[in-house]
């Protein structure tokens, strides 16, 4: 404390706040109470001085009294890092813009995790050979007895002993954490190893990685996950290469190890026949199921493999043998893993789902560096190598498609047998009920099996619908194509020339006696090749398409393609629509649908209806988040059945009819998360349909 | 019959196609356009066969899109056509206009003045395709189809196909281009990436666009970019 004198009547004391030393454990232990992310903290001043190897040994841990030694081969520290830096609390020294040496990121920790560690033995040591001045090594020994009772920190002197080093320590800081106040568990350590995994180079072989190793003799299954990492949790393992050649192979192991398919390089390469004009590359894809079901029974959890994935997913790319950004960083995806599993989104993985590595050898050094060390340039043996593994990911993808069709038929197989089974189980179960109650029993499971035979042999009838009816389809869509390219252009063509000649010979007689007859058979010929266009335009592959969809689009351009079958019925169709163009995110298929199913019923309704004006009054309305379609006519309406009925498949009041039409209607609907309804006479008399989809916008 | 005049070089107009009755079809609607068709029934092995027969028997040509189905030709017509055209043979292509066959025709597209919906082949339209044919030779472009460069982005891709946004052709209307149209050299095609592209932004339906040319819009440079983006 000072004191200056301001004016001549004032005096200014200079002082500051001190700490207690009490502080310092409160800190540390109020602050970060888990020592093992003390613990990842030293390990990660170890990743931030470069080093390599960091060990962290626990000894005798299991009781009170034991040691943790933390040694590292990083750039260690002189006399003012340990004073500015390593003895600082609370601030950081490091700025996490500036790549160290080795090209790391810091990671900025403050130093209260530090603390904790520190504070879990009764003595700490610190040695430390700095690099720049590999000669001397400085010690630290920080007495944690000497902190307590009333003393304040800084009137607890330490002392940093700087001597020559006689024995050519490596550089780099050893710490040793003495006579542990507690002993340490399991579920610390299994945290700890996990903290590593994070640390660590994800494939252990890139010589600039840092590889922490942990030496728990007492849990020596947590030091082998450190070493193995998650790998083993992997369910598939693809190793695909190609060699000096171009010729690649490709096997598939499952999770033990054992080969599950293989493939030549004729089954992988796409392009039929021609070698991968690219250097010599191994491709090694770990892909990971994250289903509860699969990691059940094992010990690692669902959250470690995805934090790990979180880091260190996607496909990193090796050359000569380092490692080359930013391929396989955090938000690249150069291989386009996730657009493809957008699309299959079952067997295909992303880079959330998988860890992998292409090792390049470039002997004939095909592929360049650009200058500012941001990746390769594209040119065509770098195309050539994301060909090449695209090409192991797509076949990959298709034997599992595979298996998975495989499984699918067998387990349709075997559910009739395992039904069968469970019935006799819960049968012997019965047996076993007192006789006064067993018949109750046996008679309720009677009822409930009836029940459950009819349900199962009306979905199996609707399944067989659906069938027929997706032959059907196909057949149409076949016919259509194979009419609109041949037939249907021969008739159009030579009746255009008829037309001419006949015009060009009969002159004016040509109208009189060949016009009506000839545009007959245009006006036909437009209708057939409608016919052709309806049929094919429903089984675009394009609508089936997650998209955003403009409804009233939709609506319109199905209106236009029913129009000759709608002037051909005679029918008037008038639309409102709503301002604006609503839309949602589903497939234009599935708008199509509901539209065309719901205009079909009312086509074959007026065929029940005597002869007169007929009418489709089609209105949309905004009402909230929601888009208000209906379509009613001025039909007979809905007789002879229930309207609730309506929807159900199978249901219908036709001879022919397949009963489909409003079931598909329905489902498309609720799939897009919305709901039907009908009213049996509405506005117009007739049937009305009222579909109440979920808009984003309009 | 038509007004079309047609310089005196032009006269036989080949036949192609896999369908006889068709070939027979039109080769009627030549001789109704007053020229002589030379009817290709024959087999066609190579686009260098049929630039042989084709410059050695005819002036033009008129030539279905679908060649395969009857194991009639080892190419497909929008793929013959541009072939014709690169040495300045006037020929026109006839399609079904399925979804299909603009796809696969529009790689191709730029060298394909004329296409002409099957059915609608009128003697007409032959004399005046080939015309337009010709004047694209020297130069002469109808608005519809006047090569312009302009920025286009895509919007999303698929495992065949991009969807792109040509704007200075309509901001609004998304366009399905094969992947196959960009060349290998502008490597993987993802969404958001922008190119300057030959397009004929006078054309009036989508399926009369074409694209070449591409180059990657880079980024603007530090200078411009500061002004535009403060």
């Amino acid at each position: 404390m000072s004191m200056k004198s301001a004016n001549s009547n004032n005096r200014v004391t200079e002082t500051n706040f001190r700490f207690s030393a009490n502080i310092l454990r409160r800190l540390g232990e109020e602050l970060n109470p888990s020592p093992s992310r003390g613990l990842v903290e030293l390990a990660k001043n170890a990743y931030d001085a470069d080093a390599i190897n960091c060990t962290i040994e626990l000894k005798n841990i299991e009781q009170p009294g034991g040691t943790i030694i933390i040694t590292d081969d990083g750039d260690g520290m002189d006399i003012q890092e340990i004073i500015n830096g390593w003895l600082v609390l609370g601030k950081s020294e490091k700025t996490l813009r500036n790549l160290t040496r080795l090209g790391r990121r810091p990671s900025g920790d403050k130093g209260l995790g530090r603390l904790a560690a520190l504070r879990m033995g009764f003595s700490v040591s610190l040695q430390s050979v700095p690099r720049e001045s590999s000669g001397v090594k400085h010690s630290l020994l920080i007495d944690w007895e000497r902190y307590t009772g009333d003393a304040l920190v800084e009137d607890i002197d330490l002392k940093i002993e700087t001597s020559l080093n006689i024995d050519q320590k490596m550089p780099g800081t050893m710490i040793a954490l003495e006579n542990l106040g507690s002993h340490v568990n399991r579920s610390e350590i299994q945290r700890l190893a996990r903290g590593l995994i994070l640390l660590a180079d994800p494939f252990g072989d890139n010589p600039a990685g840092f590889k922490p190793i942990l030496i728990a003799s007492e849990y020596s299954d947590l030091e082998k996950m450190v070493e193995a990492r998650y790998f083993r949790d992997a369910e598939f393992h693809l190793v695909a290469k190609v060699d000096g050649k171009g010729f690649a192979e490709a096997l598939v192991e499952d999770w033990r190890g054992a080969t599950m398919y293989s493939a030549t390089h004729e089954e992988l390469r796409q392009k039929k026949g021609s070698p991968y004009r690219c250097p010599v590359a191994n491709f090694d894809l770990w892909a990971f199921l994250l289903d509860p079901t699969t990691f059940s029974t094992r010990s690692t959890t669902i959250s470690e493999i995805r934090n790990w994935l979180n880091e260190f997913g996607g496909v990193h790319l090796y050359y000569n043998g380092l490692r080359v950004a930013p391929y396989g960083d955090k938000g690249d995806d150069w291989l386009s893993l996730n657009l493809m599993r957008a699309r299959s989104p079952e067997l295909r993985p992303s880079t959330n789902t998988s860890v992998g590595r292409i090792n390049i050898t470039d002997n004939d050094r095909l592929l360049t560096q650009k200058t500012d060390r941001s990746g390769f340039i594209i040119n065509e043996a770098f195309q050539e190598l994301q060909v090449f593994a695209t090409d192991a990911l797509n076949w990959m993808a298709r034997r599992r498609l595979d298996e998975r069709e495989k499984k699918r038929v067998a387990d349709r197989k075997e559910a009739p047998k395992k039904s069968e089974k469970e019935k006799a189980t819960v049968k012997q179960a019965i047996s076993t009920v007192p006789e006064d109650q067993r018949k109750a029993v046996q008679n309720a499971f009677d009822k409930y099996d009836k029940a459950r035979r009819s349900e199962v042999g009306e979905l199996r009838k609707e399944v067989q619908l659906y069938r027929t009816l997706g032959t059907v389809g196909i057949t149409s869509a076949v016919f259509a194509h194979e009419s609109a390219n041949n037939p249907l252009k021969l008739v159009a063509q030579s009746i255009r020339t008829v037309q001419h000649r006949c015009k060009n010979y009969l002159a004016e007689k040509y109208d009189e006696y060949l016009k009506d007859p000839i545009e007959r058979i245009f006006r036909s010929v437009d209708s057939l090749r409608v016919l052709a266009d309806v049929t094919l335009s429903l089984v675009d592959h394009e609508k089936r398409r997650a998209s955003k969809v403009d409804i009233h689009k939709v609506l319109r351009d199905i209106i236009e393609l029913y129009t000759p079958f709608i002037t051909d019925r005679e029918v008037a169709i008038t639309t409102v629509l709503s301002e604006g163009s609503p839309y949602l995110r589903g497939s234009i298929a599935a708008i199509e649908s509901i539209i065309s199913n719901l205009l079909n019923n009312s086509l074959i309704a007026f065929e029940r209806k005597p002869p007169g004006e007929r009418k489709i009054f089609i209105k949309t309305r905004i009402v909230d988040d929601e888009l208000e379609l209906r379509v009613m006519d001025n039909g007979p309406g809905i007789e002879g059945i229930d309207k609730n009925d309506i929807w159900l498949p199978g249901q219908t009041t036709r001879p022919n009819g397949t009963g489909l039409g409003l079931t598909i209607v329905r489902d498309a609907t609720i799939d897009l998360g919305g709901r039907v309804d009908a009213i049996e006479k509405g506005e117009l008399g007739g049937a009305e349909m009222i579909i109440i989809l979920p808009i984003i916008g309009a | 019959m038509s007004a079309t005049m047609l310089p005196d070089k032009i006269h036989r107009v080949a036949v192609i196609d896999d369908d006889e009755q068709a070939r027979e079809a039109m080769a009627e609607s030549i001789e109704d356009a007053n020229l002589q068709p030379v009817v290709q029934r024959t087999r066609l092995n190579s686009l260098d066969e049929l630039i042989r027969k084709l410059t050695r028997d005819a002036d033009a040509a008129l030539c279905d899109h679908r060649l395969t189905p009857r194991n009639y030709a080892a190419f497909q017509g929008a793929e013959a056509v541009a072939a014709l055209y690169q040495i300045s043979f006037p020929a026109l292509l006839v399609t079904a206009w399925s979804t299909e066959d603009i796809d696969n025709i529009r790689p191709y597209r730029r060298k394909i003045p004329v296409l002409i919906r099957s059915g609608g082949l009128e003697p007409r339209i032959i004399r005046e395709g080939i015309t337009v044919c010709l004047n694209e030779f020297n130069n002469v472009f109808l608005k519809e189809r006047k090569p312009q460069r302009v920025l286009l982005r895509i919007e999303d891709t698929d495992s065949s196909f991009a969807y792109v946004i040509v704007p200075s052709w309509d901001p609004d209307t998304g366009l399905k281009l094969p992947l196959t149209l960009f060349p290998a050299h502008l490597g993987h095609i993802d969404p958001g990436m922008r190119f300057f592209a030959i397009v004929n932004i006078g054309a009036l339906k989508n399926e009369d666009l074409f694209f070449d040319g591409f180059e990657i819009a880079e980024e603007p440079g530090n200078s411009y970019a500061d002004l535009i983006r403060p």
